[in-house]
C-alpha cells in the first residue's frame, strides 16, 4: 500500500499548492477609478430595441440613450437631458420638438443626428424588425396602434435640421406619457452602422452581441459570458465625461451576492428584480461597515390572480371573500420583514396615479366566511392554486395563501411549475387561481392587462365598465381628467377584484460606502445618470 | 448511427414542442404590443406546423447550420462553442480530482475493510451526497472564501486581470472541488465494492496461496478486475463532462453548459436546446465506443462478435 | 454522530445475533438460512435494517409522534430557534421543522426506496440482457440506452410534467425509475460482458443449465456489487432529487413536506452560518438513511455470495 500513500500525499500537496497562491491575485480591482455592479441573471443581448430583459436594458443604458431620462421624484414626474438639451410640447399636445446635444456624438466619433432618430423610428416601426419598442411610439401618426407602419400613410416625423426634429402624434396626448415612452424609452440606434442590414436580419446582427459604437456615458469593451460585461469610460460624452473609468457589471447569483459583499468585491446591487439582497442576507448586511443598505418603494407587486372563466369564481364575493382570507398583513411583516405595502390595486403606491382613498380589505376570516356562505360556494370544491417557480418569497406566498384558505374552509391544492409551463397555464385558462408578479406602469395605462381581451388579460376577465375607464383613460390628454378617471378605476378594481394584489415589495439594495452620486428611484431603481457616479478609495 | 441519430433529433423535437411554454412569451417585456409579439413568432417560424419546422432545421443542419438563439440572435454554434473549453476545465478537474482521491481511498478502504478508516470513508462519502449541491457550494464559499480567504468567492478570473494560467487555477480550485467531492464519493464506493468482489474470486486467492505479496496481489490481480464498472462509469462521464454541472455553475459564476442549457429551457430556446442535444448524443456514442474499448483492455476477456 | 450511534446499536446487536447462532445447528442447512445467519452476524447490517426500520415506524406514527401539523404557520415565529414550542425551530414560513422532519420521512423514504428499486430491476434486467446476449441484442439495447442518456434529463421532466397532468408522488417514482435505469443497465452490461466467458459460466452452459439459470444463478451474484453503491447512491439521490422534480411541478407538491424540499430553505450563507436548525435535521436524516441502506446492502451482498468470508 506504499504506493498509495505515495499517491495520496501527492494529491494532497497538489491542492494545498493550488490553494496558496498568494491571495492578492484575488478579487476586483479595488481602485476609486472602478465600480464593480452585481446583477442575478445574464443580459440576452444588447440590442437597445430588442434586449429582451431588464437585465439587457441595465446594460444597454450605459452605452445607449433616448433622448431624456425620466424619473419619478416625489411623485413627480421629472425629466432630465440625455441626447437631447430642449424638448417641448405643442399647445394642441400633438405636435413634439426635440433638440440634439451639438456635442452628441456616437463613441466612433461620428455626431448623433436627428436622421439617427429617425432610422431608429423607422426600424421599429417596419413590419419586419424584431422589436418590443413598438408600444412606445405607437401614439405617433401613421403608425398602427402596435407602432407598426401602415403603406399609405405619411409617418408623423419630420427632420427639421442635422440636430433637430419634429414628431406629431395621430391626436393629443398627455406631453407627459408622451415623453416618457417616446423621449425615455426609445434608445437611438447608429445609422451609419446599421442602415444597411435588412429589417429581417436585424435581430441576428453581430453589433448586438458587441455594440462598440454607441452613445451613452460609457463605452461597451467586452462581455464574458455568463459573467460580467466590462464598460469603459466615454471620454467625449456631452454632458461631460463620468468620474469613473471602468464599470464592471457581474452577473451574481443571489446567493451568493452577500459573501461578494463581504469581500467587498461589489460595490452596489443593480436594484429592483433584477440585483437585491436575500431577506435572510440583509440583517447582515446591515452589519456591514463598509456598504450602505438602501431599501426603497418601487412599483413591482405580486398578485393572485382569478380565472374568471370559471363559473364558481366569477360572483366577486367568492373573490372578495379570499381577499379577506389571506393574511396579507402577516406576509408582509414576517415573510418581507416588514418592506412592503399593501394596496388593493395594480397602480403602484409611489405613483402619482394612486388612489390613496381605496383601502385594501382587512384580514378577517369570519367575514371571509360569511361572503363565502353568502354566494353558496361548494366547500367540497377542491381549487388548484398554481404556483411558478423562480421567485422564492413567492413560493413561500403560496404556502400561506393555501393555509389561510384552508383556514376558511375553502380545499386548496398548491401546483407548483417552472415559469414557462406556469405562463402557458394561465394564458390557457388551464388554472383556478395563480400567483405571478408584474411591474406597475408609471403611465396608468394598465388596459393589456385589465380590458377585455388584453395580451396579459391573465384572468380572462371582461368587466364592461372598466373598458370604459381604461379606454377613457387612454383618451384623453388632460393629466387632471385623467387622474379622475384612474381614481374611478381603482374604486372599481377593488370592487371587482380580478386581482388580489398580494404585496408590494420594497427594493432591496446596497451602495458601498466609498461611493455617491448614485440615486436610486422608483424605476429600479438604479438611477441612470451614471456620469454622476463617484468612487472613493476603498 | 446515422437512423439513431434522426431517431434523437426527431424525438428531441417533439418532446421540446409538447412541453408546455412558448419561447415567445418567454421574451416579452411588459407593454410590448400585440404587433411585435407576433413579428417575433413568425421570425422564430412558430407559426408554422411542427413538421415543417423540423424539416427547415434537418436541412439546415445538413449545411451546418444549427440556426439562431432565439433569445440572444447569436449562432447556436458560437452560444455553445464558447462553452467548451471553460465546461471541460471545470469538468475536466473534478473528474480527474474525483478519479484522483476515489480510487486510492476505495482500494484502502476495500484492503482495511471494516476498520476505523473504511467507516470514516463510507461515512464522508455519504456526507457528501447527503446535502444538495448548492447547499455543498455555500460551505465551500463559507470556508474557503469568506473565513479563510483563500480562494476567491467565484468566477474564472479576476476582473479586469488577463485571466493568466494561476489565476484561472486558483478560481477554478473551490468549483471543481465541490464538483468533486460526490464524484469522489462514488468512486471510492464503487472500487471499494468490486474490490471486495474480486478478492473473493479463485484467482485472487490462487495467487495470495502461490504466495504473492499482498501488494502484488492487489495490483496486479484485484484492481485491473476491479475496474470494470469504475471504467463503465468514466464512459458515463464523458457526455457529462461537457454537459456541465447546472448547480455548480450557477453558484460559482461558471460560463458552462450546464447553465447554457438551464438558461434555454428557462426561455424555451429551441434551437439551442436541439444544439446540446446533437451534441450530447454524440459524445453518449464516443463514451460508450471508449469504455467497450477499455473494457477489452482492462480484461482481455472480453471480445465482441 | 453517526458513528455513535453505530457503535452503539452494534454492541447492542452482538448479542442478539450470537442468540440467533445459537439457535441455528438446529435446523437443516440451506442457501438460505446460511445467507440470514451471515446477515445477522453482519452488525452493521442489521443496524442498517434497524434505523429504517425506526425510520419507517416514525413515519407510519407520524399522525401521532409530530407536536404540530406540518402546515399549520406559526404567524409570530418565522425561521425562529429552536424553542419549548418548537423543540427544532421553525422554518421559512413558520412551520414547526420538528413535525415537518417527522412527516417527511413518508415522502422520502417512499421516494427513494421505490424509485432506486423500480430502476435497479429494469436496469439490471436489461443489462443483463443485453450483456450476456451480446451481438444484435447487446447492439438495439445499448443504443436504446443511449437514446436515454442523450437528453437533457430536465427536458424529459418537464415533458413528463405536461404528460402526467396532475402530480402525484408516483409520477416521481416513475420519471426517477425512467431516467435512472440507463446509466446502470450500462454498469451491468459491462460486468455482464466480463462474466460471461468465464469458466464457471461456460461449464454451466455446457451442462445444458436454460439462460434463466445461468444468468440468475451464478452471473447476477456476481455483478450485483456495482448494483448495490448504485443502488445506495441512487436513493441519496432520488431523496435530493424529489425536491427538484416538485418544484418543477412533479410530485408532492407544497406544502406536504420532504427531507429534499426541507433543505430548499437553505438558499443563504445566513442560514448556512447563523439558523443551523433549518438545514442540519433534514441533512442528517438524509445521511443515516443513505448509510443505514449501505450497510444493509453490504450485509446483503456479503450474505449473499458465499465466496467471500466475513
Amino acid at each position: 500500500m506504499k504506493g498509495m500513500r505515495v499517491w495520496l500525499a501527492a494529491i494532497i500537496t497538489l491542492v494545498v499548492a493550488a490553494l496558496m497562491i498568494p491571495a492578492g491575485a484575488v478579487g476586483a480591482p479595488k481602485s476609486s477609478l472602478v465600480v464593480v455592479s452585481g446583477m442575478w441573471s445574464p443580459p440576452n443581448n444588447f440590442s437597445p430595441i430588442n434586449t429582451d430583459s431588464s437585465y439587457g436594458y441595465y446594460v444597454v443604458r450605459f452605452i445607449f440613450q433616448g433622448m431624456m431620462e425620466a424619473r419619478l421624484e416625489n411623485n413627480q414626474m421629472r425629466f432630465s437631458p440625455a441626447l437631447a438639451t430642449r424638448w417641448e410640447a405643442s399647445a394642441d399636445r400633438q405636435t413634439f420638438r426635440f433638440t440634439i446635444h451639438p456635442r452628441a456624438t456616437w463613441h466612433d466619433g461620428r455626431p448623433v443626428t436627428a436622421e439617427d432618430v429617425e432610422f431608429t423610428v423607422m426600424t421599429i416601426s417596419d413590419p419586419k424588425t424584431e422589436t418590443n419598442r413598438g408600444a412606445e411610439i405607437a401614439t405617433i401618426a401613421g403608425l398602427t396602434a402596435g407602432g407598426k407602419r401602415v403603406a399609405d400613410q405619411q409617418l408623423g416625423f419630420r427632420i427639421l435640421g442635422p440636430k433637430s426634429f419634429e414628431v406629431r402624434t395621430k391626436v393629443p396626448v398627455d406631453p407627459q406619457m408622451f415623453f416618457e415612452r417616446f423621449g425615455g424609452n426609445v434608445y437611438i440606434l447608429p445609422k451609419h452602422v446599421l442602415g444597411s442590414v435588412p429589417p429581417d436580419q436585424l435581430a441576428r446582427h453581430p453589433f448586438f452581441q458587441n455594440p462598440t459604437v454607441g452613445n451613452g456615458p460609457f463605452k461597451f469593451v467586452q462581455y464574458k459570458t455568463d459573467q460580467f460585461v466590462e464598460l469603459v469610460v466615454n471620454e467625449n460624452y456631452h454632458n461631460g465625461a463620468p468620474k469613473v473609468r471602468r464599470v464592471f457589471v457581474r452577473i451574481i447569483p443571489p446567493t451568493t451576492m452577500l459573501a461578494q459583499l463581504e469581500r467587498q468585491d461589489l460595490d452596489l446591487s443593480a436594484g429592483f428584480g433584477i440585483g437585491e439582497i436575500l431577506i435572510e442576507d440583509w440583517d447582515r448586511v446591515k452589519e456591514m461597515p463598509h456598504v450602505r443598505p438602501v431599501t426603497i418603494r418601487a412599483p413591482g407587486y405580486q398578485f393572485m390572480v382569478f380565472n374568471f372563466s370559471r363559473p364558481y369564481l366569477e360572483d366577486k364575493r367568492v373573490r372578495r371573500a379570499m381577499a379577506h382570507a389571506i393574511n396579507r398583513p402577516l406576509i408582509v411583516n414576517q415573510l418581507l420583514k416588514g418592506a412592503g405595502e399593501i394596496a388593493e390595486g395594480p397602480i403602484p403606491p409611489a405613483n402619482p396615479y394612486f388612489n390613496a382613498a381605496v383601502k385594501p380589505w382587512a384580514y378577517d376570516t369570519a367575514r371571509a366566511r360569511a361572503l363565502l356562505q353568502e354566494a353558496g360556494w361548494d366547500f367540497n370544491r377542491t381549487i388548484i392554486l398554481r404556483v411558478p417557480t423562480g421567485n422564492i418569497l413567492r413560493e413561500r406566498t403560496g404556502d400561506i395563501i393555501r393555509e389561510n384558505l384552508v383556514a376558511v374552509g375553502i380545499k386548496v391544492e398548491i401546483q407548483k411549475s417552472d415559469f414557462p409551463t406556469h405562463l402557458a397555464a394561465l394564458t390557457g385558462k388551464n388554472y383556478d387561481i395563480g400567483l405571478i408578479g408584474w411591474a406597475g406602469p408609471t403611465d396608468p395605462d394598465v388596459s393589456s392587462q385589465f380590458r377585455t381581451g388584453g395580451q396579459y388579460n391573465f384572468g380572462h376577465h371582461s368587466i364592461a365598465r372598466m373598458d370604459q375607464l381604461l379606454d377613457e383613460g387612454v383618451r384623453l390628454s388632460d393629466p387632471a381628467r385623467r387622474k379622475t378617471i384612474y381614481n374611478q378605476f381603482q374604486e372599481l378594481f377593488a370592487d371587482e377584484l380580478p386581482y388580489v394584489v398580494l404585496y408590494y415589495p420594497n427594493g432591496r439594495t446596497v451602495i458601498a460606502k466609498r461611493m455617491s452620486g448614485v440615486n436610486y428611484d422608483i424605476f429600479g431603481l438604479f438611477d441612470y445618470l451614471t456620469y454622476n457616479w463617484v468612487a472613493g478609495p476603498q | 448511427m446515422v437512423p439513431i441519430f434522426l431517431g434523437i433529433t426527431v424525438l428531441s423535437y417533439l418532446i421540446l414542442t409538447l412541453t408546455p411554454g412558448d419561447p415567445v412569451q418567454m421574451l416579452i417585456s411588459p407593454g410590448q404590443s400585440a404587433e411585435d409579439v407576433a413579428i417575433k413568432r413568425r421570425a422564430f417560424g412558430l407559426d408554422q406546423p411542427v413538421y415543417v419546422r423540423y424539416v427547415k432545421w434537418l436541412g439546415e443542419l445538413a449545411r451546418g447550420n444549427l440556426g439562431y438563439s432565439f433569445s440572444t440572435g447569436a449562432p447556436v454554434t458560437k452560444r455553445v462553442g464558447e462553452r467548451i473549453v471553460p465546461t471541460l476545465k471545470l469538468t475536466g478537474a473534478a473528474l480527474l480530482l474525483s478519479y484522483l482521491i476515489g480510487i486510492p481511498v476505495g482500494v484502502l478502504a476495500a484492503a482495511k475493510r471494516y476498520s476505523a478508516i473504511d467507516y470514516l470513508a463510507t461515512v464522508l462519502t455519504f456526507l457528501g451526497i447527503s446535502l444538495p449541491t448548492f447547499f455543498l457550494g455555500l460551505v465551500g464559499i463559507y470556508i474557503f472564501a469568506l473565513r479563510l480567504q483563500w480562494l476567491p468567492v467565484s468566477g474564472t478570473m479576476t476582473l479586469g486581470g488577463d485571466g493568466g494560467f494561476l489565476d484561472g487555477l486558483h478560481h477554478l480550485v473551490l468549483p471543481a472541488s465541490v464538483l468533486a467531492v460526490a464524484g469522489a464519493g462514488i468512486i471510492t464506493r464503487y472500487v471499494r465494492s468490486s474490490m471486495l468482489e474480486v478478492m473473493g474470486q479463485d484467482y485472487v486467492r490462487t495467487a495470495r496461496a502461490k504466495g504473492l505479496a499482498e501488494v502484488l496481489v492487489m495490483r496486479r490481480h484485484a484492481l485491473r478486475n476491479a475496474l470494470i464498472p469504475v471504467i463503465t462509469l468514466a464512459g458515463l462521464q464523458i457526455p457529462a463532462l461537457l454537459a456541465g454541472a447546472v448547480i455548480t455553475e450557477q453558484v460559482f459564476e461558471w460560463p458552462g453548459m450546464g447553465r447554457l442549457t438551464i438558461e434555454a429551457i428557462n426561455q424555451r430556446d429551441y434551437p439551442v436546446l436541439m444544439g446540446i442535444t446533437i451534441i450530447a448524443a454524440v459524445l453518449v456514442a464516443i463514451g460508450n465506443l471508449l469504455a467497450d474499448m477499455a473494457y477489452a483492455v482492462a480484461d482481455p476477456r472480453i471480445h465482441y462478435e | 454522530m453517526p458513528l455513535r450511534i453505530h457503535a452503539f446499536t452494534m454492541s447492542d446487536l452482538a448479542s442478539v445475533s450470537r442468540a440467533v447462532d445459537g439457535a441455528k445447528p438446529t435446523r437443516p442447512v440451506t442457501f438460505w438460512s446460511l445467507a440470514t445467519q451471515r446477515f445477522l452476524r453482519h452488525r452493521l447490517a442489521v443496524s442498517g435494517l434497524l434505523v429504517m426500520l425506526v425510520i419507517a415506524g416514525i413515519a407510519a406514527a407520524a399522525i401521532w409522534l409530530a407536536p404540530h401539523s406540518p402546515t399549520a404557520i406559526d404567524p409570530v415565529a418565522f425561521q425562529a430557534a429552536p424553542s419549548a414550542t418548537h423543540p427544532l425551530g421553525t422554518d421559512s414560513v413558520g412551520r414547526d421543522v420538528l413535525s415537518r422532519l417527522i412527516f417527511a420521512a413518508r415522502v422520502s423514504i417512499t421516494v427513494g426506496v421505490l424509485a432506486v428499486a423500480m430502476y435497479v430491476v429494469i436496469g439490471t434486467a436489461v443489462g443483463a440482457t443485453a450483456g450476456y446476449y451480446g451481438g444484435k441484442m447487446d447492439l438495439v439495447l445499448s443504443r436504446i440506452m443511449d437514446v436515454m442518456l442523450s437528453f437533457p434529463p430536465l427536458i424529459i421532466i418537464l415533458f413528463a410534467v405536461s404528460v402526467f397532468g396532475r402530480p402525484s408522488i408516483w409520477n416521481v417514482i416513475l420519471v426517477l425509475g425512467l431516467l435512472g435505469w440507463p446509466a446502470l443497465a450500462r454498469l451491468v452490461r459491462g460486468q455482464f460482458l466480463a462474466l460471461r466467458d468465464l469458466e464457471y459460466v461456460l461449464a454451466a452452459r455446457a451442462n445444458g443449465s436454460s439462460d434463466a439459470r445461468i444468468v440468475l444463478r451464478h452471473m447476477l451474484p456476481n455483478a450485483l456489487a456495482p448494483v448495490l453503491v448504485a443502488a445506495t447512491f441512487g436513493m441519496a439521490n432520488a431523496i435530493l432529487v424529489e425536491a427538484a422534480l416538485s418544484f418543477l411541478g412533479l410530485g408532492v407538491q407544497p406544502p406536504t413536506p420532504s427531507w429534499g424540499n426541507m433543505l430548499t430553505d437553505a438558499q443563504s450563507l445566513t442560514v448556512l452560518e447563523r439558523m443551523p436548525w433549518l438545514w442540519v435535521p433534514p441533512g442528517f436524516m438524509i445521511l443515516i438513511s443513505v448509510l443505514s441502506i449501505n450497510f444493509l446492502g453490504d450485509g446483503l451482498r456479503d450474505a449473499l455470495d458465499p465466496s467471500l468470508r466475513l
